[in-house]
């Protein structure tokens, strides 16, 4: 573990002297983001504190709604690379992406890996809400509407760097009275370990 | 002078030049619909892409950040123009073409 803290160290301090030059010659994202390291270095501890979730929660609609959307948890999947010292671990393991995979197939009404092509997690009445929010604008919005997809994009790589998929999910293609609907949707932009965002009005 | 790079967002447009090379420098001194200029995108340049009238970056390529802004933008980008900071300046008039990844400079 020392060794891994180590290169931790080693990474986030070579990338601070990268980032505090001028003019900005380095990369994005932000080599700190790259979620092998972060497997490195705390992937274990999240995969045991996944287990403590999932085995102290039996209602599938209370884990939807500590996780809000099916991509975050299919991002936490990646952990799942990481290899098990034992087979008692490997086993618990086992056990742990079945109840996550169980949840991800809740929130995604059954179809978990997307095999019909449609990632569909808003029920009709969500629909019927979208669609008649949608109604009300004009083309008059458009120029707003896609800076605040932009703002909204921009917000949330700066919350979960590389890590997008932990603020944000992609679904549709929904259905209603002939016109098809593909929804992008920022849903947590606000996570409370952010000191900065406490000032937020959101 | 012709620049070739590679089309990232479809459209054409002229304007004029704004670079931005480091995160210091302060968004209010671009005017909207400047042709924003850079090496590469992060988003902290945020304020500098709604501004913008179309996106040009010396690297990256259909898929970069920039790229992906600009086409929820609905605005034209040029990605990956080799040395395009060295070959313009600010308040130079530059057509850009994302159609087919040209600056006509």
């Amino acid at each position: 573990m020392s060794e891994q803290v180590d290169k931790f160290i080693e990474v986030m301090a070579l990338n601070l002297e990268v980032r505090s030059r001028l003019p900005a010659t380095d990369v994005w994202p932000n080599p700190l983001a790259d979620i092998t390291l972060a497997n490195d270095i705390s992937g274990n501890h999240i995969l045991g504190l996944l287990e403590e979730i999932f085995e102290s929660i039996d209602k599938i609609e209370q884990i939807a709604k500590i996780f809000k959307r099916p991509a975050r948890l299919v991002y936490l999947m990646y952990l799942f690379t990481l290899k098990p010292s034992n087979t008692e671990m490997a086993s618990r393991r086992v056990r742990l992406a079945e109840k996550m995979i169980s949840a991800i197939s809740f929130m995604r009404n059954g179809d978990p890996f997307i095999e019909k092509g449609q990632n569909r997690i808003y029920n009709d009445n969500a629909i019927f809400d979208l669609v008649h929010f949608e109604r009300n604008l004009t083309i008059d919005h458009l120029t707003t509407l896609r800076k605040i997809l932009v703002a909204l994009a921009t917000l949330n790589e700066y919350s979960y760097f590389a890590w997008v998929g932990l603020g944000r999910e992609f679904h549709g293609l929904y259905e209603y009275n002939g016109m098809k609907l593909f929804v992008r949707d920022y849903y947590d932009l606000n996570p409370d370990f952010w000191d900065y965002k406490k000032g937020f009005a959101y | 002078m012709e620049l070739i790079g590679m089309g990232a967002s479809p459209g054409i447009i002229e304007g004029k030049v704004f670079i931005v090379d480091n995160l210091q420098q302060d968004a209010a001194e671009m005017e909207y619909g400047q042709i924003l200029v850079m090496r590469f995108s992060t988003p902290a340049y945020f304020e500098f892409f709604i501004k913008a009238s179309a996106i040009i970056t010396e690297t990256g390529g259909i898929t970069c950040h920039a790229a992906s802004l600009a086409r929820d933008l609905n605005i034209p980008c040029v990605v990956s123009v080799d040395q395009i900071l060295a070959k313009v300046k600010d308040n130079d008039i530059v057509t850009v073409d994302g159609n087919n990844g040209v600056i006509y400079v």
